[in-house]
C-alpha cells in the first residue's frame, strides 16, 4: 500500500511542477465557462422563493378510487407541481406539452384500480417533450411515486391474506397515509432554479459541461507522464524492484484521480460562489457524483497512458475522447434538444451521465434518488476503463 | 558459493533468436563480463535475469533463489543498471534517489543515510538539487547507477553503463565498480568495449548472435587463440648477427629484422626477455627500445567469429 502512495505522490510532484497542467486543469475551464456564460447571457440571478417546480398535469382516467389516491401521492411531491385534470381530451393535453404550458402529462389509464387490486399493476403513460430540461427528473419522480402505490397495494394484499377480516381498501388507505406522514422526515427546502434561457444554455448546462470537458482535456498531461515513464524505461526499472504492475497501475490511477477530483472541487466552488450555482445545497449527491465522474475520467487517463506509444499520441488519445465524449454527451449542447436516438447514443458517453447528474442537482432539489443511476453508470465505466488499462499493460508486458 | 547460476537460457522474439541456450555461473564476489557486439543478446540476457522478460526455457538462480519460484527473494538481492537512462527527468537527483529508495523498500533514517552515501559515491552531492533533465550525459549515467546501489544489493547488473560518456565519468564509474566489488558485491557487467572487460573482469564470456562462444579468465581466453606476444626490439648494431643467436632461444617462435630493428613472436615475453638481454650483453649489443604487444580479446573475437568486435 505504501508503495502505491509513494508512486502517487511522485506523480503529483511531477505533474505540479509543470505549468501546463495548471493551465489545462483550472484556467481553461474557468475561462470557457465564463465565455459561454457571457455569450448566452445565463447569469441572471434567479428570483428568490418562486416555485419553479416543473408543472405536470395529472390526467386521471381511472374508474376506481385508487387513481385519486395516486393523485394525493403525486401532489405531495417536492419536485414536481401537480395540476389535476379530468376533462380534457388527449389532443388538448398534447398541445399543452407541445407549447410548453406544462412540462409533462401523466395519464392514469382506465382500469388502474382494477389492475392494482388484482395485483397486476399497469403502467402510467407519461407525455413529455424530449428536449425538456427536466425530462430525466420528471421521469424518475413519476416512476418513484407510482411505485410507491404499487408497493402499498402489495403490502395491503399480503396483510389481507394473512389477517382475515381486514379490508383491502382501508388498509391501503392507512399505508398511503403512513407514506405521507413518515416517522422520519427528510426535509429539504425548495431551491429556486436557474432561469432557463429560450435556447437552454443556462449556467447549469455550461458549467458542468465545461467541467467535464476540461477534466478530459487535462488527461493529456497525465497520459504523457505515464507514456514518458514507459518510454524512458523507468517503468521496466520499477518492475526490477519489489514493485508490481498493480502497484504502478493503482499508484498512477490515484494520482490522476486526486488531480481530477481537486479540479472538480475547485470548479464546483467557483460555480457555487462566483456563478451563483447551487451545488452545495445537495452536498452528498454532489460529492458522490463528483467522485464517480473523477473515478471514471481518471481511468480513461490511465488507459490513455497505457495505450499511447508517444507523447504526441498521448495528446491525440486525450483529445479524441474529449471531443467525442463531450460532444456526444451533451457538454456543449443539451442532449434534451436532440432526438430520442441521439439521446440514446449520447448516453454511451460517460459525459452524458455526468451531465444528467449535475443538471438534476442544479435544476432541482432532488436528493440521492435522481443521481444514483448516473453514479452507478459512471462507476461502472470507471471499472471498465481501469480493466482495459490493466489488460493493455499486461499484453504490452511480453 | 555461486551468486548467479544460469542454465540453458533461450529467448526468441518474433523471428529473432536473441538468446540461444546460454549457461554460466558467477562466483560470489566476482566481476563477470558479457562481452559482445551490438545485437549479441546481452540486454536480452540481463532482462531475463532481472525478471523483465520471461525466457522460453532455461533456469536462473540468484543467491540460491530460483528466479521463477522465489521471485521476490531473488529480486531483493538485485540492483539493476539498465542500458538506457531510467530516471525521472523532471525530478532532481535527490528526489529520484528518494523515490527509488522507497521502491527498494527503504524508509526513514536508513533511506536518508543511503542517499547520502550514494550521492557521495557518484560525486554529485553538491548538485543533488538540480533536475536530472539538466544534467550532462555522464552525470545522468552516474545517477542511473546510483539508484541501483541504494539498497546495497548483493548482486549488481550493469548493462553497458559507460556508453556515450566522457573519459572522466567513465574512469569514475570503472573505479566505483572496483570499489564496490572489493566490498563484496558480485557484478554482472555487459559491454562491447574490450578494454573495460579486460580491466574489470575476473571472468569473461564472449557473446555473439545469442550464444556464448568462449568463456574464462582473460588469460584462458587468450590461450584459446594461442596467439603469441609480439615484441619489437631496436638495437644499436646491424640485426643479422644477433638475429641468428636470438632465434635459438626457447620460446621464440619467429624472428625477422630490418636495419637494427627486430620483430619477434614469442609464447611469453616475460620468459624470453631475460635470455634476449643476456645474449645481447655477451655480444656487446645495446638494446635501445622495446615494445611488447600482448594478444587481446579483440584478437580472440576475430579468431572465433572472423569479424571485428566493433564495426
Ligand atoms: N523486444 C524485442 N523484440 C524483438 N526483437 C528484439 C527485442 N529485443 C531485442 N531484440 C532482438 O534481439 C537481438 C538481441 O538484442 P539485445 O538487445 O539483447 O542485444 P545487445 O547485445 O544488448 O545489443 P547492444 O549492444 O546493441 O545493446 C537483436 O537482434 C534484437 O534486434
Ligand atoms: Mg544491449
Amino acid at each position: 500500500m505504501n508503495r502505491i502512495f509513494d508512486i502517487t505522490l511522485n506523480d503529483l510532484r511531477q505533474l505540479l511542477r509543470d505549468r501546463q497542467t495548471f493551465l489545462f486543469l483550472l484556467l481553461m475551464p474557468i475561462a470557457f465557462t465564463l465565455l459561454f456564460g457571457l455569450a448566452f447571457g445565463s447569469f441572471n440571478k434567479p428570483e428568490a422563493n418562486a416555485d419553479t417546480r416543473p408543472i405536470v398535469v395529472f390526467n386521471n382516467q381511472d374508474d376506481g378510487n385508487l387513481g385519486n389516491q395516486l393523485a394525493d401521492i403525486f401532489s405531495g411531491s417536492n419536485l414536481i407541481q401537480i395540476k389535476t385534470e379530468q376533462n380534457q381530451n388527449q389532443t388538448e393535453l398534447e398541445s399543452l406539452v407541445k407549447n410548453d404550458s406544462v412540462a409533462a402529462v401523466v395519464t392514469v389509464p382506465t382500469g388502474y384500480t382494477a389492475s392494482l387490486k388484482s395485483d397486476q399493476p399497469i403502467v402510467l403513460e407519461l407525455l413529455i417533450k424530449q428536449n425538456n430540461n427536466h425530462a430525466y427528473l420528471i421521469e424518475t419522480e413519476v416512476k418513484k411515486l407510482s411505485n410507491r402505490m404499487v408497493q402499498s397495494t402489495k403490502i395491503s394484499h399480503t396483510l389481507v391474506r394473512l389477517i382475515p377480516g381486514l379490508s383491502f381498501e382501508e388498509n391501503l388507505n392507512k399505508i398511503n397515509k403512513a407514506w405521507r406522514n413518515p416517522p422520519i422526515v427528510i426535509s429539504s427546502q425548495i431551491v429556486p432554479n436557474q432561469q432557463n434561457n429560450s435556447n437552454g444554455m443556462s449556467a447549469a448546462q455550461t458549467a458542468p459541461g465545461m467541467m467535464l470537458q476540461f477534466s478530459l482535456a487535462g488527461l493529456l498531461t497525465a497520459g504523457q507522464m505515464i507514456v514518458n515513464e514507459r518510454k524512458s524505461r523507468v517503468f521496466q526499472r520499477l518492475l526490477t524492484t519489489a514493485t508490481s504492475q498493480y502497484h504502478i497501475l493503482f499508484g498512477h490511477y490515484f494520482a490522476i484521480l486526486a488531480l481530477v477530483f481537486v479540479q472538480f472541487v475547485i470548479l464546483i466552488l467557483f460555480g457555487q460562489f462566483i456563478m451563483g450555482l447551487d451545488y452545495l445545497n445537495q452536498a452528498l449527491p454532489t460529492f458522490l457524483l463528483t467522485l464517480a465522474c473523477a473515478m471514471c475520467i481518471a481511468a480513461i487517463g490511465l488507459l490513455i497512458g497505457m495505450l499511447a506509444k508517444s507523447d504526441d499520441q498521448a495528446i491525440i488519445f486525450a483529445l479524441i475522447p474529449m471531443f467525442i465524449f463531450s460532444g456526444l454527451g451533451g457538454a456543449w449542447m443539451p442532449l434534451e434538444f436532440t432526438g430520442k436516438t441521439f439521446q440514446t447514443i449520447g448516453h454511451l458517453s460517460p459525459v452524458a451521465w455526468g451531465m444528467d447528474g449535475f443538471k438534476s442537482i442544479l435544476n432541482a432539489n432532488t436528493g440521492l434518488e435522481t443521481i444514483w443511476l448516473p453514479v452507478i453508470v459512471l462507476f461502472g465505466y470507471g471499472v471498465l476503463f481501469f480493466l482495459a488499462a490493466a489488460f493493455t499493460l499486461k499484453t504490452k508486458q511480453n | 558459493m555461486k551468486a548467479i547460476e544460469v542454465k540453458n537460457l533461450k529467448k526468441t522474439f518474433d523471428n529473432t533468436q536473441a538468446v540461444q541456450g546460454i549457461s554460466f555461473d558467477i562466483t560470489q564476489g566476482q566481476i563477470f563480463s558479457l562481452l559482445g557486439p551490438n545485437g549479441a543478446g546481452k540486454t536480452t540476457t540481463i532482462s531475463i535475469l532481472s525478471t523483465l522478460l520471461k525466457p522460453d526455457s532455461g533456469s536462473v538462480t540468484l543467491m540460491g533463489y530460483d528466479l521463477k519460484q522465489e521471485t521476490s527473494k531473488a529480486k531483493a538481492c538485485l540492483g539493476v543498471v539498465p542500458q538506457d537512462i531510467a530516471l525521472y527527468e523532471d525530478l532532481t537527483a535527490a528526489e529520484n534517489l528518494n523515490f527509488w529508495g522507497k521502491m527498494y523498500g527503504l524508509r526513514g533514517n536508513l533511506l536518508k543515510k543511503r542517499i547520502q552515501v550514494v550521492l557521495e559515491m557518484i560525486g554529485l552531492d553538491d548538485r543533488k538539487n538540480e533536475r536530472v533533465g539538466k544534467y550532462s550525459g555522464g552525470m545522468k549515467r552516474r545517477v542511473n547507477i546510483g539508484v541501483a546501489l541504494l539498497h546495497n544489493p548483493k548482486i549488481l547488473f550493469m548493462d553497458e553503463p559507460t556508453v556515450g560518456i566522457d573519459p572522466q565519468s567513465r574512469r569514475h564509474i570503472l573505479d566505483s565498480i572496483k570499489l564496490l566489488n572489493q566490498q563484496g558485491m558480485t557484478v554482472l557487467y555487459t559491454t562491447h568495449y574490450m578494454e573495460e572487460a579486460q580491466e574489470l573482469s575476473d571472468q569473461i564470456a564472449i557473446m555473439d548472435k545469442g550464444r556464448i562462444i568462449a568463456m574464462g579468465t582473460q588469460a584462458e581466453l587468450i590461450k584459446i587463440v594461442g596467439q603469441s606476444d609480439r615484441l619489437t626490439i631496436e638495437i644499436d648494431k646491424d640485426h643479422s648477427q644477433i638475429m641468428d643467436l636470438w632465434q635459438s632461444v626457447p620460446g621464440v617462435q619467429k624472428i625477422s629484422g630490418v636495419n637494427g630493428s627486430l620483430d619477434l613472436l614469442a609464447e611469453d615475453s616475460n620468459q624470453v626477455l631475460p635470455r634476449l638481454f643476456e645474449i645481447a650483453a655477451v655480444n656487446n649489443t645495446r638494446i635501445t627500445a622495446i615494445n611488447i604487444q600482448e594478444p587481446n580479446l579483440e584478437a580472440v573475437f576475430l579468431h572465433l567469429t572472423g569479424k571485428a568486435l566493433r564495426d
